[in-house]
Order: C-alpha cells, then sequence, then structure tokens
C-alpha cells in the first residue's frame, strides 16, 4: 500500500502559506489555505518559476481564493503581485483579478502587464497578527497570480528569472526545514500511463517503488483532466495495462473519469507502490555517469523530498531527469537523410531536406454542450486575434499548435495560451450562428496534452525504417501495429487555414517492434526511461508515441529494473547479460 | 512560354470540358489526349492483391512531357461481391493526382449498380485530389468490420464520428470503388512518377515548374536546384519567398547555400520580403541572420520597419541580432527606429524594446 507523506504536506501548508523574513512576507498563490474556483497549474515551473494559481472559469469569474498569514511586525506594507497579461493587445486584458486584505479591496486591476512580472497592488497599514489575503477574479479568463509581496520596504521584488530565484530561495530556507531524505529501489517520475506502468510492474515484482507526479491524479494525457484515450495495443503487458488505460470513448469525454477511478484504485492498491501526488520533480544529483538522487516540490506547500534510489525511469515526456542529469537527446526533425527516414508519399513534411526544429504539438481538448436556458458568453476580442472568423463546438485531436516559432518545452505556457484565445474566439464564433443561444462551454482543459518534445537517446534510437521494414530484435520487448502518424500544422499548405488545427498523414507498417535498448540512456547508466521521451527519431515517434505503447514500454522497464536489482546491475546489462531471464520474467508475468 | 502554357493547362482546376454524353471526365481538359504520344515508364500496384498498372508518360507529339497515366482496370470488392473499374487516371509532372476518364460505355456504378451521377464523378474527383484522405489509414476490412458497428450502438459519438469520416472520404454508395480508386491515385503511382520525372525531364522544364502558379511544381522544381540554381534563379526565389505556401518559403530559406547568405544586398532583400513571410519563415530567416557572423545594418534596419509583425519569441532574437552586431552603441538610426516602434499605441512588447534600449544607451 502507499505511504504518500500527507502529514508533513498538511503541517506545512499552515507553515508555508507565508514565508518571512525582515525583508518581507512572501506568500506563493498556490499555497493557499482555500482556492477556492482557482486552479494550481504547475506545467510551467522551468519557464516562469513556479506552480501557480489560475481561475479558469470559461468565461465565468470563479470563486475567490483566500488564506491568511501571520504578520509579526506592525507597519505599512507595500504590495506587488506576480502576475501576467496572458494575451496582451489592443484590447483589456482577458485574465483580471482584484487582490483584498482583511477589508481592504485594492481598485487597481491586476494580471494587467505582459509577461510575467511583479506588478504593484498597492500599500496598507496592518497590525502583528493573523492577515487574510483574497484574490478575487474579476473576468473568467484564466487570470494568474504567482505570488504576493509584502513588504515594509519600497523596494520592487526583482523581475530577473536568476535573481527572483535567489530571493526565493533565500526566503524559503529562513522558514523550511532541509528536504527530507526518502530512499526506494526504483523511483519512477511521471504518472502518465508509462509510469504507471513502469511503477506497478516493478512494485508487482517486490521493489519499493516511488511514484512521483506533478497533478493530483495519474494517467496523463488519459486522466480526466486532459481526456485522452488510449491507442495501441498491450503486447506482453495486457494484465497490467487493462488497469490503467481507458475505453475507447471521444477524446475530451467526461468518460475519462471511470477509467481513472479504475487506475487510481489499481494503483493505490498496489503493494509495495508509493505514490506521490502533487509533487513535481525539479532537479537530479549525479555522481559520475549516476544519478543518485531525484528532488521534488510538493506543488502546493513548497516542502522538498530527496528522493534515492539506485535505478530511476524517466516518465516525465519531456525527458527531465536526462536532461537534467546531463543526458544526450534529441529535439526537432531531423534531415531525412539522417537516418533515411524519406518517404515519397509525403516528401518533405513527413521528413525534410534539411533537419529543423518543427515537432508534433500539443492539445487542449474541450466541448461544449446544450444548457437548459440561453447562456451568455462574453467578447472575447483577444481571442478573436488567433481564431479569426474559425467556429467550433468542440476540439479534439487535431486541435494542435505547431510551430517553428514556439517550443515545446520552452514555449509551452504561450502554446496552451495560443490554444486557449484559439478554443475561446472560436465558440464565441459558433455562438454568433443561429440557434446556438443554449451552447454553452462544458469543459476546456487548461493542461496542455504533448505529443513529443526532448527524446533521449539511447543504446538504440527506434527509427521509420525499423516500422518500415518490420524489424525484429531480440529485445522486442514493445510491439505495435498501429499505423505511423505524423502531424504538422494545416497552414503550411495553405496559409489561409487557421494555425491552430492540424493534418495527420498516415504510414501503415503491419506489426512492427521496439527494443528494450531503446528504453535506457546510453550515457547515465542507471536511468530507463518510457514514454514519449525514449530513444527514438521524429518519425520513430510517429507510431509509439499512444498510451498503451508507451504503456508496454513502462512495463518493459518496470521489469528489467527487478533484474537489475536482483543482479545488482545496470539496465544495459540486462540486455547484455540476461536477456533470456528478461524474457522468461516478462512472459510469466502474463 | 510553350511549356508556360502546357503547365498551365495542367494545373487547371477542376476542369470540366465539353465531352461525349456517356464519357466522363474530371481534372483534364477534354483535349489532353488529342496528338499526343505515350510512353510506358513503369509499373505500380493497387490496394487489390496482385494488381498491377502501366503507368505511361503523355507527350505531345514533338516529345514536350505533358502528365502521366495510367488505365485501370481493376477488381473493386466487398465481402459480397465483386466488380471492374475501369478508368485512366492521370498525375501531374510531379505525381500528384490530376483527373481520370472514364470511357463511354463503362461508366462507374454505387453498390447497387446505379451509374454514378454526374455529382458522384465531381465527388469522387475531389475525394482523389485529397492526399491526406483518412483512406489513407483504412484498410479494406476496415470498412467492413462487424464488430466497429457493433461498438457504434454502445459509443454513439465514437462511431459516428468514424462513420461521418468514411462518409466524408467516399463517394454514397460507391465505398469499395472510391476506396480502391483513392489508393491508385495517391498510393505507390507518385513514388514510381517522382523518380522518373526527376531523372529523365528536360533541365529547362524544371525552370518552367518553378515559374507556374503550383506549389507542387515550386517544390519539385526546387528539390532539384544545384548550389548554383539558386543564384541563377535568384528573382524566381524571391518571388516565391513573397508569394508561395509557407512549406515552399520554408523550404526555400532553409536550403538557399551559405554564400547567398552572405551577400549583404541578398540579406537585405531577403529581410524587405519579411511582411509577406509566415511565422515560420520569419523564424528561418531570423535563425539564418543570426548564424551570420555581421549581418548586414541594412537587412537589420528593413526588419525593424516591421517589428509589430514579430512574435515575442522573434522579437528576442532580432534584440539579441542587434546586440551582436552592435556589441557597443547601436547607429542613431535603429535607435529612432526601435523607439518609434516601442511608442506605438497598443504595441504589446513595447517594454521589451526600452528595456533593450536602456541596455545600450
Amino acid at each position: 500500500m502507499k505511504t504518500t507523506s500527507l502529514f508533513p504536506v498538511t503541517l506545512y501548508l499552515f507553515l508555508l502559506t507565508a514565508c518571512s523574513s525582515p525583508q518581507g512576507i512572501l506568500v506563493e498563490a498556490e499555497s493557499f489555505s482555500e482556492k477556492g474556483g482557482w486552479v494550481v497549474d504547475p506545467q510551467f515551473v522551468e519557464q516562469m518559476g513556479s506552480p501557480y494559481l489560475m481561475a479558469h472559469g470559461m468565461g465565468i469569474p470563479v470563486e475567490d481564493a483566500r488564506t491568511s498569514i501571520e504578520v509579526e511586525e506592525s507597519g505599512r506594507y507595500h504590495l506587488w503581485v506576480r502576475s501576467m497579461n496572458w494575451a496582451p493587445g489592443p484590447w483589456e486584458a482577458p485574465g483580471q483579478f482584484l487582490m483584498k486584505i482583511n477589508d481592504q479591496l485594492f481598485n487597481h486591476s491586476l494580471g494587467t502587464q505582459t509577461g510575467w512580472g511583479w506588478e504593484k497592488v498597492g500599500e496598507i497599514d496592518l497590525d502583528a497578527g493573523r492577515q487574510e489575503l483574497v484574490l478575487q477574479d474579476q473576468t473568467g479568463f484564466n487570470a494568474r497570480c504567482d505570488a504576493i509581496w509584502m513588504s515594509l520596504s519600497t523596494k520592487n521584488p526583482p523581475d530577473d528569472p536568476l535573481e527572483l530565484e535567489l530571493f526565493r530561495n533565500n526566503l524559503k530556507q529562513s522558514s523550511l526545514s532541509v528536504a527530507s531524505d526518502q530512499n526506494f529501489d526504483l523511483v519512477v517520475v511521471g504518472g502518465g500511463i508509462a509510469g504507471c506502468a513502469a511503477a506497478m510492474a516493478a512494485a508487482e515484482q517486490g521493489l519499493q517503488v516511488a511514484l512521483i507526479h506533478d497533478r493530483p491524479v495519474l494517467g496523463g494525457n488519459a486522466s480526466s483532466e486532459i481526456r485522452v484515450h488510449t491507442l495501441g495495443i498491450y503486447g506482453k503487458f495486457e494484465r497490467i495495462l487493462k488497469k490503467l488505460d481507458t475505453e475507447h470513448y471521444p477524446n475530451g469525454s467526461p468518460e475519462a473519469f471511470s477509467d481513472e477511478e479504475k487506475r487510481q484504485r489499481n494503483m493505490e492498491g498496489q503493494a509495495n507502490l508509493h505514490l506521490f501526488l502533487n509533487w513535481r520533480a525539479f532537479d537530479t544529483e549525479t555522481k559520475g555517469n549516476r544519478i543518485t538522487a531525484v528532488n521534488a516540490r510538493h506543488t502546493e506547500s513548497g516542502e522538498e523530498i530527496r528522493f534515492t534510489a539506485p535505478l530511476f525511469v524517466d516518465c516525465t515526456g519531456d525527458g527531465w531527469i536526462g536532461y537534467w542529469s546531463g543526458a544526450a537527446y534529441f529535439y526537432g526533425r531531423e534531415s531525412a537523410d539522417t537516418y533515411q527516414e524519406g518517404w515519397d508519399q509525403y516528401g518533405e513534411i513527413w521528413s525534410p531536406e534539411s533537419a529543423d526544429q518543427a515537432v508534433m504539438g500539443a492539445s487542449v481538448l474541450w466541448r461544449s454542450c446544450q444548457n437548459d436556458s440561453a447562456y451568455q458568453f462574453p467578447e472575447v476580442p483577444w481571442a478573436l486575434e488567433v481564431a479569426k472568423n474559425y467556429a467550433a463546438d468542440k476540439g479534439t485531436w487535431n486541435w494542435e499548435f505547431i510551430s517553428l516559432d514556439y517550443h515545446q518545452i520552452d514555449d509551452a505556457e504561450a502554446i496552451r495560451d495560443h490554444l486557449l484565445m484559439a478554443i475561446f474566439g472560436s465558440f464565441y464564433n459558433q455562438k454568433l450562428k443561429p440557434g446556438k443561444e443554449n451552447l454553452k462551454l462544458e469543459w476546456v482543459s487548461y493542461l496542455l496534452g504533448k505529443r513529443e518534445s526532448r527524446r533521449l537517446e539511447g543504446d538504440y534510437i527506434y527509427t521509420f525504417n525499423d516500422a518500415r521494414e518490420n524489424r525484429p530484435f531480440p529485445d522486442s520487448v514493445v510491439v505495435e501495429i498501429r499505423e505511423i502518424d505524423v502531424h504538422y500544422p494545416q497552414n503550411l499548405l495553405d496559409e489561409s487555414k487557421p494555425d491552430f488545427l492540424s493534418e495527420a498523414m498516415y504510414f501503415k507498417a503491419g506489426r512492427y517492434y521496439i527494443p528494450y535498448r531503446s528504453l535506457y540512456s546510453k550515457d547515465i547508466e542507471n536511468l530507463f526511461m518510457a514514454g514519449r521521451c525514449f530513444s527514438c527519431s521524429h518519425i520513430g515517434l510517429g507510431g509509439p508515441r499512444v498510451m498503451r505503447t508507451t504503456g508496454q514500454m513502462g512495463a518493459a522497464v518496470g521489469i528489467a529494473a527487478s533484474l537489475c536489482k536482483k543482479h545488482q546491475v545496470n539496465p544495459r546489462a540486462i540486455a547484455e547479460e540476461y536477456l533470456s531471464e528478461y524474457w522468461e520474467l516478462i512472459l510469466s508475468q502474463q | 512560354m510553350k511549356y508556360r502554357l502546357l503547365i498551365g493547362l495542367l494545373v487547371l482546376p477542376f476542369t470540366l470540358v465539353a465531352q461525349s454524353p456517356e464519357e466522363h471526365l474530371q481534372g483534364v481538359p477534354g483535349n489532353f489526349l488529342q496528338s499526343v504520344q505515350l510512353k510506358s515508364i513503369g509499373t505500380f500496384s493497387g490496394p487489390v492483391k496482385e494488381s498491377s498498372f502501366q503507368i505511361q508518360l503523355l507527350s505531345t507529339l514533338d516529345g514536350h512531357p505533358l502528365a502521366y497515366k495510367a488505365s485501370i482496370q481493376s477488381p473493386v470488392c466487398s465481402d459480397t461481391l465483386c466488380q471492374i473499374v475501369s478508368c485512366d487516371l492521370f498525375w501531374d509532372l510531379a505525381g500528384y493526382y490530376q483527373g481520370f476518364r472514364v470511357e463511354a460505355g463503362k461508366a462507374l456504378t454505387k453498390f447497387d449498380h446505379w451509374p454514378f451521377s454526374e455529382a458522384d464523378y465531381e465527388k469522387l474527383h475531389r475525394l482523389l485530389q485529397d492526399e491526406f484522405s483518412l483512406l489513407k489509414q483504412k484498410n479494406l476490412n476496415d470498412l467492413i468490420d462487424h464488430e466497429q458497428k457493433r461498438k457504434s450502438q454502445k459509443y454513439d459519438a465514437v462511431t459516428g464520428a468514424t462513420a461521418l469520416e468514411i462518409q466524408n472520404s467516399v463517394v454514397p454508395g460507391a465505398l469499395f470503388s472510391s476506396y480502391t480508386l483513392w489508393h491508385l491515385a495517391n498510393g505507390e503511382a507518385k513514388s514510381v512518377i517522382v523518380k522518373y520525372s526527376e531523372s529523365h525531364l528536360p533541365p529547362e522544364l524544371f525552370h518552367q515548374m518553378l515559374q507556374s502558379e503550383d506549389p507542387h511544381y515550386q517544390l519539385f522544381a526546387l528539390k532539384q536546384f544545384e548550389t548554383e540554381d539558386y543564384s541563377k534563379n535568384w528573382p524566381f526565389c524571391l518571388k516565391l519567398l513573397a508569394g508561395s505556401t509557407p512549406l515552399i518559403k520554408q523550404y526555400l530559406l532553409k536550403s538557399l547555400p551559405a554564400e547567398l547568405w552572405q551577400d549583404e544586398n541578398r540579406q537585405q532583400q531577403l529581410a524587405s520580403l519579411l511582411p509577406a513571410l509566415d511565422s515560420g519563415s520569419k523564424t528561418l530567416l531570423l535563425i539564418h541572420l543570426q548564424d551570420l557572423q555581421k549581418p548586414a545594418k541594412a537587412a537589420l534596419e528593413e526588419i525593424a520597419w516591421h517589428l509589430d509583425l514579430l512574435s515575442r519569441n522573434q522579437l528576442i532574437t532580432y534584440l539579441g541580432l542587434l546586440k551582436t552586431r552592435f556589441p557597443r552603441k547601436l547607429p542613431a538610426s535603429l535607435v529612432e527606429q526601435l523607439e518609434r516602434q516601442s511608442r506605438k499605441t497598443n504595441y504589446r512588447y513595447g517594454n521589451l524594446i526600452e528595456t533593450f534600449i536602456r541596455s545600450k544607451s
């Protein structure tokens, strides 16, 4: 049974609401004790510095978020809020909010400054003692608040990202105890289907496994928060994957909840498996070519845990564990000549003559429904810049923003926001049509469903030709029959098309195989990877990127990890020395 | 000029011209097959097992290539019966489906043996033109998957969507004919044609393709370029950058030889096209300038006129370019342009420019 560290979290929620220092009080918005209708968004920590609170109301202002802090010193406090206008332009900022302290409402609208930065709220005289802070959403359109700074000094808090990190760390050090250490046989980072399968397979084999995931629910793209159905076959891992996968409901369907319940129940009931939900890894420690620890932080309380283990699995999708540890990785499209992946059928858009940074994009799924009565939707001039005159009442897989100008990791927040503009604008246009008076936005995800980003390099780089030639391997632990499916933006061939819609190219390859050697890092000797960050080319990813296939990868590395423990060896040795025993174990667990 | 006219004929969209009451012609002019010569260039296979078809190059009597053609006699089978589809398929010189001809007396028929209506022929032509059709990923068996049908009762929206997908990709009542013809028109034939065209068509023809308005031909011609062809065809390259599709613009910007990027005049000419470029091409332009040791001042000034057309990332790249190019002090002309831009009402990234100017002063 899992042993999530609930006690310290609760404790820290109280203690960490504010980090005090002689300079002032820093309140991290994500640690507010009552979040009202605001949601915690931890997706972009590496880019903007912290999880934040967001008012994702789909056009209807959400309930207030509130928390209490302890002020030690009376005086006149200067207040700042770190926020951003996420759709700057010649219109009112879409996401605006107000701040209130005790009974004093500051009428200065926040969320109006381009790019993340501190906005001055005002000044207030406070006595020592307990004070209540409140965030009031004004618009319902994704206002965001990262932190509040209250200081007796008039000096602005730093905007420069590095200075801000130092500023934060200094304040936290004065408020937090040292991170606790927890030791496991295997640490899996990322709770998508691949990560769940890796953790479950290893735990079944008796390993003590930690699964670190930055959301409250498991499943990643298959979760109720993103709602992509799982595709692909089960291979040798049907028993495990059926505990985790989804039915083939339409993408975006609330049927995702029932599959999520199943997944959550199965994972929580698994012996030896320790779930760390709402924990986000932020760093690794290495010694030579080995990872010795992964550091993770609670997405709300800020508490830190240092996870130590002899083996790690990177299921983060973005390959963060490998990246932080210095593992070799790929990003972008290889030239057709790199691995001879050209295909005349689609030529340049399939595999370009020269390499570039274009990769498949991320999606934000959404849906609408018929309300019983008329449903008003606000004017969204800021959204029409993206949506233009496109009208829609739902968005599925092909709502995908692909652009050479946007990096899937560095620009992830801008990509998400671009898709939100596309959605709100297209829905607004749909509402203008006759007979759509009752049409209501039912659900819009605020989490990106990513397809492709960093791919870590393993001993074997899986490519299109492995699928095209149906190449078998002695270590073919993953098998798939799904067509290879690579996307490109519709406006690449016709500029008049919306930039947020994609088109798919399909190659029917028949049965193809992925070797175990693509599932561990070539240079970080105790690192496995499973999921979209496995070792492959851009086109190679096109087939096995779906979740039953990535689940196969996860289960395969979970089982391999148990042999690593048994023989006290690294992942590579399983391919080189223990392959027959590995196969026996895989076949016997079915 | 002759080639230009010929190519013009090839790209006539949806041309439907006078034809005999029983003959059906889509996508190719009626007089297309008069006074031509045919030459076999290879074979390709279709989606039906062991079916193989000859491809012929159509040329004028004096040897100018026009298009490719294959005469199709293919069985089209459902789970209960087979019939023969008989027609001619045509491709342009770059291997893209162009049109079809159904001879008098050999009308295409639907599942229930009703002949195609004129609207059916027109729809078939449109479907065959869609090289990204969902039919690409379907096996013949997928179309008659009874399990899928059962599923549809359980998951309305799922199979409703699937049914809709197929409905939109086939002529109603002619599922299997549509499927077979789509795979013939958009399958292996393209590779055979491309290989032949690349090695056998006269170089002058590539030059004419470059001048055509058809992006397929433009890309095909560009793919044949040797390094020296870019400077020889520089005006056409600029024309493509100004007016073709994003795919062509990006391909061209990625392919331009390094020595052309070194030329300051050419840098300026490319930079002056910024307003005509798509987002990806703007990024590529800036990346190329970034790769130069010393990008031309005139090119950077050209871009400064259009800063409001740059995304945040692109603006940051551009300001980085200025910082590298002018490590000490910015030329007054650039400062003036930057200030003008940052002062524009509602310009969203004015703060980035102001910060940059401050850092340089």
